[in-house]
């Protein structure tokens, strides 16, 4: 069964607007990459002192069974840590219910 | 930031040369999307995907600790019609409306706007309405 996905991520815990501004340039190449820049927004936000960058849909624009998610995962991930290595990405695959979706059980 | 208008070779990851100029405690309302932070880039970046966003292709900048009601806002009409307006907050003082055609100047009078910079907001031929 194909399960609908809306794509939402964090990348948490950047200190200062130089590291934020290196990772906003990393996620929207990266969406633009995957043709997702007009599907997928980000948005700039503070938590105390740390910033983050986060990305997240409007509506569901991943199929489950799309294969290209555990590399975006990994590749966001690595590339993110190698720019800022303090920097946290959690990502909230979120299904049509509102469930979290966990990709693993699935692959 | 890029966005899906534009396209280009791959740049290799890096932090800018400066930390670019932050404007927090906002209120931004993009569509149905509310935000309180902006930088230039990121202002640049939303401008160019109203079309986009759910809720209807506007933006609306004020600062959230503005007791007075002072706004920016724009509604795309077309690819080359941009609706801008700005309210002082001023009692009774009505708002300015113009329409321009280029997007980039859009994003840099909101920016003026910001940094409370009249020298580009002035030059605009306005038309003043009365507030509805």
């Amino acid at each position: 069964m194909s399960v609908n996905i809306e794509l939402s991520l964090t990348i948490r815990e950047i200190k200062d607007e130089r590291e934020r501004a290196g990772m906003t340039a990393l996620l929207s190449g990266m969406l633009e990459s995957l043709h997702l820049a007009h599907d997928v927004f980000i948005t700039l936000g503070e938590n105390g002192p740390d910033l983050f960058v986060r990305a997240d849909s409007e509506y569901p624009v991943v199929s489950s069974g799309y294969r290209w998610l555990d590399d975006f995962e990994a590749d966001l991930t690595r590339r993110a840590t190698a720019l800022v290595p303090h920097a946290r990405v959690d990502f909230d695959w979120v299904d049509a219910d509102g469930e979290v979706e966990d990709f693993d059980d699935d692959w | 930031m890029t966005t899906g208008e534009e396209s280009g070779v791959a740049r290799p990851d890096a932090l800018p040369a400066e930390a670019p100029v932050v404007h927090r405690n906002l209120r931004v309302r993009v569509g149905a999307r509310e935000l309180t932070t902006l930088t230039h880039d990121h202002l640049n970046y939303w401008l160019s995907l109203l079309r986009y966003v759910r809720g209807g292709p506007f933006m609306t900048v004020a600062r959230a600790d503005d007791g007075r009601g002072a706004f920016i806002q724009v509604y795309r009409d077309s690819d080359t019609d941009y609706a801008l307006e700005v309210h002082s907050g001023a009692a009774g003082a009505g708002y300015l409306a113009a329409t321009l055609h280029d997007v980039q100047e859009v994003g840099q009078l909101i920016w003026d706007w910001l940094e409370n910079d009249r020298q580009r907001l002035d030059a605009i031929p306005w038309k003043q309405h009365p507030l509805p």
